[in-house]
């Protein structure tokens, strides 16, 4: 949906903060070695994880599932993009495979040990695997997928540019042990290596260069991938020698599926047609408007799973008037209505956001939610004493200064879908009611891309994070990243909040975290520096023939190695 | 033969001379036919809601109402209501300022453009005629899309950038009408003849020349109206349009597009102001057309 | 615009004399041919000049990327991004020339082979759709056009009908109506024969309309032209004047405007590839404008360029088998 944005990939957008890390709040002294769960009191993310399944799996069949947008390469270690982390899953295997409470559980590596400095990471892998291509992975292939990501030959991709700063370097310790060593600790390390943007793909693949591998990666996964036909569908065959599941699989050998058809069907209402009929088994991103004929389908099951991260929101620009005065944010933030708009323009089929980050990100708090509920009379009340005065067309006016609010968004296919501009229009009449005169300006991606980022062509827009961790906060919202692009758009600066998110990346204890990620939202929710829209979803339609699919949750990658075809 | 394989001519074909008498076919359509005054009414229609449009409803375009949203056509909404709880037919009378505006605008610098080239081409020396033909040639060879695309990119989105890149997109092919009429009236028998008699250049130009070179373009022009909405609707599907929330019919048919099959009438309605606009521009034109064809010569 | 170059080339070539020796002729019309590509190619020079945004940062992963000052500096350099403008413009034409079409910024691989996996069910689309919008606009001519009032309505109404519908809203209709409602054609058929129909339609029809507009013109006024009478009057039946000699008149403006909708007929098709989700350049050429691969968007453009030259050098050689006239012609500038 949105490639501007979507494209800043996300984990490696972690690593970014990272880089960002001077303050180092070590020394509270980590749990030395630790596979297992801590107990936790986060809020668990909607709809993710395996869960048990009725019946008998059936071997064989071909799965249909029609996603939306086509990626632009295969191997996720470029560029970073949503589409190629749901795809790469399919014949990519992890190091570790992350729960809904931010725990880890083994995949490639069986077990691992953290430092008590939390810069070393040791993982011991699985014996016995091999890439698809017959090349064994070892621990000498873990070095070489860091490698591959951080080679400046591999340009194509930014990603590696993150890596840099907090990632010092890997040991071969054996042939099946191998260490990551950290410049500064960061706590969410694990669950960010959990996405298959770090899939570990064959060393041999991968040295022949970006542009084969980007048609043609190979990994140790349930699926091997045989044809990619651009424009129209990638074609995924079965792994018959798969023996690498994640712990938290079901299905601990070979996948069920003869082949998967990964078809591309941009268009809404022919993927749900497609779905309804039968031409394909599986959907991802239901289409809002057909949300509701999807939930009483007695034919179709619906997965719903909302993202970690901070979701979508509109940023303020805290560095400007009028959004520099916090009166003026929460009178925004009263009077957008965004639960109404939400619902309005999404016709429930995404929940409505009210807090820093989204109700499926660990550590999430419901405590700071809600802070801002649609009241005009607050909002006028704000304004009124933000010294802001509504004029004879009910704009509100300060010397002589009317109260306009400059809204960008990129307007290039496929950026913003119509239920999207309907959230946007929505917000603007709301807010005009009390008395905020909001333009949209609808902007070709390459202009919207660079003044997305300079303050004084904005004063707000919509964007998106997805991380699999609070930790996006630092990201979109700290002194470190106040220049980086697409980062903290939101221009904020303070350094309460930059000390409490490191603080909590620099502990392994989950009580502390949950302490410390919860100030963090009560901070930025207090302080009312952006508006929560709704978070982002891995929305599944799924035909009752088709039984054992399940989100994981990390980046809501679909699971399909568990899945089977009935009859 | 060689006029054949010329690339650089490619007008129409020579009309064959001076007109025939009302006589036949023509004859049979000069009374004002039904369909004619039908169009006529609807294009007044259309002016109105265009210049007046709260004659012909009280309601605001602007008016969300999340409370009425994605109705059915009903007594109070004839047309339904949008995600936003708008009235799709307030909507639709005054999404036809900017939509026709656009038509209108795009048709003028179109044609405009294209008058200038074709007719410099067709009466300049063969010098001129070359350099324009060939940059004709190569305005063709560019999909229009992405011509507009590029304006759009260059200028941004809007109004303004929306008549220019369609007029702009469509000019060469009006300029290779005009060029193309204006070669071949230049070499029929009546210009001829009138030269023979030895009446004025400019005489000859304008009575003869100018007024049947122009001739087949009242079909395409007033085509080209429906057409540039048409196109501009498609840089509108694009979301390179007008900026919400103003109406324009394109616009409106972008943002129902996703909900075809649960709330038709965001499609059905401006979908049809479109087609029946151009039909009724189109009908008229014609009309328009054989009356001047019958008076020209 | 840019352009200024070529027409003075393309104008001092177009002062020789006609002559009627063929190799000559054909000669002169692969000059031309070839000047308009350059010319094309010129222009596809200057929009790259001029489009907005950091070329460097769309090599380095997109809009998306967030790539240090460094590897701009690195990127600018390996392409010689900061060359004099006159060098960037030989080196661009060079490549050009020799084939060599770049590497698309997005998807690291050769523009050409890009190309190549996607034109194949392009141009079977236009293909397709222009003989239909053929086939659907003669018979309505042949069947309606000076036949009476009643007839001449409803060919001419059916053809505005088409002609003012916008393609994608006549795509989205096809598609509810007979995909979805009916359940006649698959909704996702790819590029498979069945799928063909309603992308094509959706294209055909509005052209068909137009079509049918034009040469309903010319077919009603060559209708009482001197050689349909006089082919009367050598006794010629009604029916014979109309398809043997009115018709082919009649013909050629459409003839000519074929021709040069190729260009919009590709544009038509990038938007129905998009609703059918059909494989082709259509999605490929939207996609890389809005991501700014410019390598994709040049390659893209010169391939229709070469489509149109190649087309119209045909409609000329039709022209000549549609219109008897012009076989005696001498020449008309």
């Amino acid at each position: 949906m949105k490639p501007s944005l979507k494209s800043r990939l996300t984990a490696l957008a972690v690593f970014a903060a990272l880089a960002a890390l001077t303050a180092v709040v070590s020394a509270c002294g980590g749990s030395s070695s630790t596979a297992a769960p801590a107990n936790t009191t986060s809020v668990v993310g909607v709809g993710a994880g395996a869960k048990k399944v009725e019946g008998t799996p059936v071997k064989g069949g071909t799965l249909v599932y029609g996603t939306d947008r086509e990626p632009t390469c295969l191997d996720p270690h470029n560029l970073g993009d949503m589409p190629q982390t749901y795809v790469a899953r399919q014949y990519l295997d992890s190091l570790v495979s992350m729960q809904p409470d931010g725990t880890v559980v083994p995949w490639l590596a069986e077990k691992w040990n953290i430092s008590k400095d939390g810069l070393q990471y040791t993982f011991y892998l699985k014996k016995g695997v091999n890439f698809t291509d017959g090349t064994p992975f070892d621990a000498e292939a873990v070095k070489a997928n860091f490698e591959q990501t951080l080679d400046p030959e591999t340009q194509s991709s930014t990603n590696l540019v993150y890596l840099l700063p907090i990632y010092k370097g890997v040991d071969v310790l054996d042939k099946y042990t191998v260490r990551i060593n950290l410049k500064r600790p960061y706590s969410p390390f694990l669950d960010v290596l959990a996405q298959a943007f770090f899939g570990m793909e064959s060393p041999k693949a991968m040295a022949r260069g970006i542009k084969e591998n980007c048609v043609s990666p190979v990994g140790t996964g349930p699926f091997i991938l045989k044809k990619w036909k651009k424009g129209q569908e990638i074609d995924l065959v079965r792994n018959p020698n798969y023996n690498s599941p994640p712990a938290d699989a079901n299905n601990q050998g070979p996948a069920y599926l003869d082949a998967i058809t990964w078809r591309f069907i941009p268009d809404p209402s022919v993927r749900w047609q497609a779905l309804q009929s039968g031409e394909a088994q599986a959907i991802f991103n239901i289409p809002p408007e057909d949300f509701a004929a999807a939930q009483s389908d007695p034919n179709i099951e619906v997965q719903q799973f909302v993202h970690a991260g901070i979701g979508h929101y509109i940023v303020l620009d805290n560095s400007e008037p009028p959004f520099d005065d916090l009166k003026v944010r929460q009178a925004f933030n009263y009077a957008a209505n965004t639960a109404a708009a939400v619902e309005s323009a999404y016709q429930g089929a995404y929940p409505v956001a009210t807090s820093a980050i989204s109700s499926g990100t660990p550590f999430y708090t419901a405590k700071y939610a809600n802070l801002y509920p649609h009241n005009l009379a607050k909002a006028e009340k704000l304004l009124d004493e933000a010294g802001w005065k509504k004029n004879a067309n009910g704009v509100r006016e300060k010397d002589g200064k009317q109260l306009t609010v400059k809204f960008i968004y990129g307007s290039s296919p496929g950026e913003t879908p119509p239920a999207e501009l309907t959230l946007y229009q929505n917000v603007q009449a709301a807010a005009k009611e009390a008395g905020f005169e909001v333009t949209l300006v609808p902007q070709p991606l390459a202009q919207h891309n660079e003044q997305a980022n300079i303050p004084k062509d904005y004063d707000a827009e919509p964007t998106y994070w997805n991380c699999p961790t609070p930790m996006c906060m630092y990201i979109v919202a700290s002194t470190e990243t106040y220049d980086s692009p697409f980062a903290n758009m939101s221009r904020i600066k303070n350094p309460q909040l930059d000390q409490t998110l490191l603080a909590a990346a620099a502990t392994t204890d989950r009580k502390k975290q949950a302490a410390l990620y919860g100030k963090a939202q009560q901070i930025i929710a207090e302080n009312a520096y952006w508006v929560p829209m709704y978070p982002e979803q891995t929305l599944l339609g799924i035909s009752k023939k088709l039984k054992g699919v399940w989100i994981e949750p990390s980046e809501g990658e679909p699971i399909l190695s568990d899945a089977w075809l009935e009859g | 033969m060689a006029t054949a394989i010329d690339p650089t001519v490619g007008g129409l074909p020579l009309p064959g001379g001076p007109a025939p008498a009302r006589t036949g076919v023509l004859a049979r359509v000069r009374g004002i036919r039904p369909a004619v005054a039908l169009s006529v009414l609807f294009l007044a229609i259309i002016a109105i809601a265009a210049l007046v449009p709260s004659l012909l409803t009280k309601g605001n375009p602007l008016a969300v109402n999340l409370g009425h949203s994605l109705q059915s056509p009903s007594l109070e909404f004839p047309f339904g209501t949008d995600q936003s709880g708008r009235s799709v037919y307030t909507r639709v009378i005054y999404g036809a300022r900017e939509s026709v505006l656009i038509g209108l605008g795009a048709t003028a610098v179109g044609l405009g453009l294209a008058a200038l080239l074709g007719v410099a081409a067709g009466l300049g020396g063969k010098w001129v005629d070359g350099a324009i033909n060939r940059l004709l040639e190569v305005l063709f060879s560019f999909p229009g899309l992405l011509l507009a695309l590029f304006l759009v990119a260059i200028f941004g989105s809007g109004v303004s950038t929306q008549i220019i890149a369609v007029g702009v997109a469509s000019a060469p092919g009006y300029a290779r009408m005009i060029r193309g009429q204006v070669l071949q009236v230049k070499g029929a028998d009546y210009v001829i003849a009138s030269r023979a008699l030895g009446h004025k250049p400019s005489r000859t130009l304008f009575k003869n020349i100018l007024p049947n070179a122009f001739r087949p373009l009242v079909v395409l022009a007033t085509l080209g109206v429906g057409q540039s909405i048409v196109w501009a609707s498609a840089l509108s599907f694009l979301g390179l349009g007008v900026a919400p929330p103003k109406p324009e019919w394109g616009a409106m048919l972008d943002a129902g597009k996703d909900y075809i099959q649960t709330a038709w009438w965001l499609e059905l309605f401006p979908g049809a102001a479109i087609v029946a606009f151009t039909l009724a521009a189109s009908c008229l034109g014609r009309y328009l057309q054989r009356r001047i064809e019958g008076e020209t010569f | 615009m840019s352009a200024t170059p070529s027409i003075t080339a393309g104008g001092a070539l177009e002062a020789p004399p006609r002559r009627r020796i063929p190799g000559q002729v054909v000669l002169r019309r692969l000059v031309g041919a070839l000047l308009v590509l350059w010319a094309a190619a010129t222009l596809c020079f200057a929009m790259q000049e001029l489009s907005p945004g950091n070329k460097a940062l769309a090599i380095l992963g997109g809009s998306g990327a967030r790539p240090p000052q460094e590897q701009i500096e690195a990127t600018e350099e390996k392409y010689g991004l900061n060359d004099p403008i006159l060098q960037r413009y030989t080196r661009f034409i060079g490549n050009l020339a020799t084939g060599d079409l770049g590497t698309s910024y997005q998807y690291k691989q050769p523009v050409t082979s890009l190309i190549s996996e996607q034109v194949g069910p392009t141009l079977v689309l236009v293909l397709v759709s222009t003989l239909l919008a053929w086939v659907i606009a003669v018979p309505i001519t042949l069947l309606t056009a000076g036949r009476g009032r009643l007839r001449s309505s409803f060919g001419s109404g059916f053809e505005a009908f088409f002609a003012g519908m916008p393609p994608y809203w006549l795509g989205l209709v096809l598609l509810v109506v007979f995909a979805f409602e009916l359940g006649w054609f698959p909704a996702i058929g790819g590029t498979s024969p069945d799928a063909l129909l309603l992308p094509a339609l959706t294209l055909a029809l509005p052209l068909a309309g137009f079509l049918g507009q034009v040469t309903r013109d010319e077919f009603e006024r060559g209708l009482k032209q001197p050689f349909a009478v006089s082919a009367r009057t050598r006794g010629a039946s009604e029916a014979e004047v109309r398809r043997r000699h009115v018709l082919r008149h009649a013909l050629l403006p459409g003839v000519t405007l074929t021709g040069w909708a190729i260009g919009a007929t590709i544009s038509g098709a990038v938007l129905v590839e998009v609703i059918y989700a059909r494989p082709g350049l259509g999605q490929v050429l939207v996609n890389a404008v809005s991501n700014q691969d410019l390598p994709v968007v040049v390659g893209i453009t010169m391939l229709v360029a070469l489509i149109y030259v190649v087309v119209n050098l045909l409609v000329d050689l039709l022209y000549v088998v549609v219109d008897p006239r012009l076989r005696t012609a001498t020449g008309v500038a």
